[in-house]
């Protein structure tokens, strides 16, 4: 077992032990000296036994959204990359899936949630990669998005996306969220009632 | 001239239904006086707030849904979260709406949601701004804006400011200057 599955598999064991989901993120951005430079080789690492292997920037995600949180009257909101930024910007990688076996995990994911779904967008990990802290002066400009093969025993497609930089302040943080917001808005799809 | 009269009792549902129950003509002409904002989503939003039944209980029929304004919308939205389990006197949503009371009507209404962690945030989208304001619950905010204005991008934030304080010129600093055509006709 790597480094970087040891990692993500006690991270899964101390997030069901406690309510403690929305360390997640924060615990990524506490690893000390040398952080950055381990989460940037991870993503070149499996992260999950159940994992087909690491998550190819050439690959998407398909990122769920629900109504009301990250899509209103048609409008994508900021709060669909909230998640970014502490549980973790959970995904299935579009080319380890079907389209029917995602939908029927958002539309479980929704019944858990008691949230009523809206449909999905599909996330360009090349463009999450190429995120950087250009908006914070205060810290050297590097890369601000990692995305990992967080597969589960239930779905070897899971991925997800984190903030693995501490930014100084929360303006550049929600600028990176913007960012998002402004490529994505158009882009988003509804489901189809069945 | 008739592009300055309008039905009178699609200004509110509450002015229709008055004239319902006074046996008023169904459809009367009188010159269009658009309704004082301020004072419908103060009076609306006040009686939500204060937990009052309203004065007049009927169910909502489909074309009132239709027409209903987009600030109509948000504090449907709004007391939906209050009245969830988890709202509350102090609920994000009751402080989202007292925030949505003290707006300026020149400013737009803006849309509602609602994050997994209970946050509520109002915010507006166009092509030339992006706004949003959140709420925890704890009589403060936090505002993220982003200026599109000749396509560079100009963010601004604020975190944890007292939500009493953010009226008059406050509102005028971090939400007027993005709507600035609005603004100067209003001013």
């Amino acid at each position: 077992m790597t480094d970087c599955q040891a990692f993500f598999e006690q991270l899964d064991r101390d997030c069901a032990a406690s309510d403690t989901a929305k360390i997640r993120g924060q615990r990524l951005r506490e690893m000390g000296e040398g952080r950055l430079q381990r989460l940037l080789d991870w993503e070149n690492q499996a992260a999950s036994r159940y994992s087909p292997g690491p998550v190819e920037s050439k690959e998407a995600i398909r990122k769920a959204l629900f109504n009301d949180r990250d899509v209103v009257d048609g409008c994508l909101h900021r709060n669909a990359f909230l998640s970014l930024d502490d549980l973790g910007l959970s995904a299935d990688r579009t080319e380890k899936t079907t389209a029917d076996a995602t939908r029927k995990r958002f539309e479980n994911l929704a019944s858990s949630k008691r949230r009523s779904l809206y449909g999905y967008v599909d996330l360009d990990v090349t463009f999450l990669r190429a995120q950087t802290t250009k908006h914070d002066d205060k810290i050297p400009n590097v890369r601000a998005i990692g995305v990992y093969d967080t597969a589960t025993a239930d779905n070897g497609a899971h991925a997800e996306a984190f903030l693995i930089v501490e930014f100084s302040n929360t303006r550049p943080k929600k600028s990176v969220q913007a960012d998002l917001l402004d490529k994505y808005k158009s882009q988003i799809k509804a489901y189809a009632a069945v | 001239m008739m592009a300055t009269m309008a039905f009178a009792q699609f200004d509110t549902p509450e002015v229709m239904l008055n004239a319902s129950t006074r046996n008023a003509p169904i459809y009367e002409y009188r010159e269009y006086q658009p309704p004082a904002r301020a004072d419908v989503s103060s009076t609306e939003a006040r009686r939500l707030i204060e937990g009052r039944q309203p004065s007049t209980v009927a169910t909502p029929l489909p074309i009132q849904h239709q027409i209903a304004s987009q600030l109509d919308r948000t504090i449907a939205t709004l007391n939906q979260y209050a009245n969830s389990p988890a709202g509350g006197n102090s609920s994000p949503a009751r402080q989202a709406l007292v925030f949505l009371c003290s707006l300026p009507s020149y400013l737009p209404a803006p849309k509602a949601a609602e994050s997994d962690s209970g946050m509520v945030t109002l915010f507006w989208d166009t092509d030339q701004f992006y706004a949003d304001v959140e709420f925890r619950g704890d009589e403060r905010l936090s505002l993220f804006s982003r200026s599109r204005v000749d396509g560079a991008n100009q963010d601004e934030a604020l975190d944890d400011y007292p939500i009493g304080d953010a009226v008059g010129e406050w509102l005028n600093t971090h939400l007027g200057p993005l709507f600035p055509r609005l603004h100067s006709k209003a001013a």
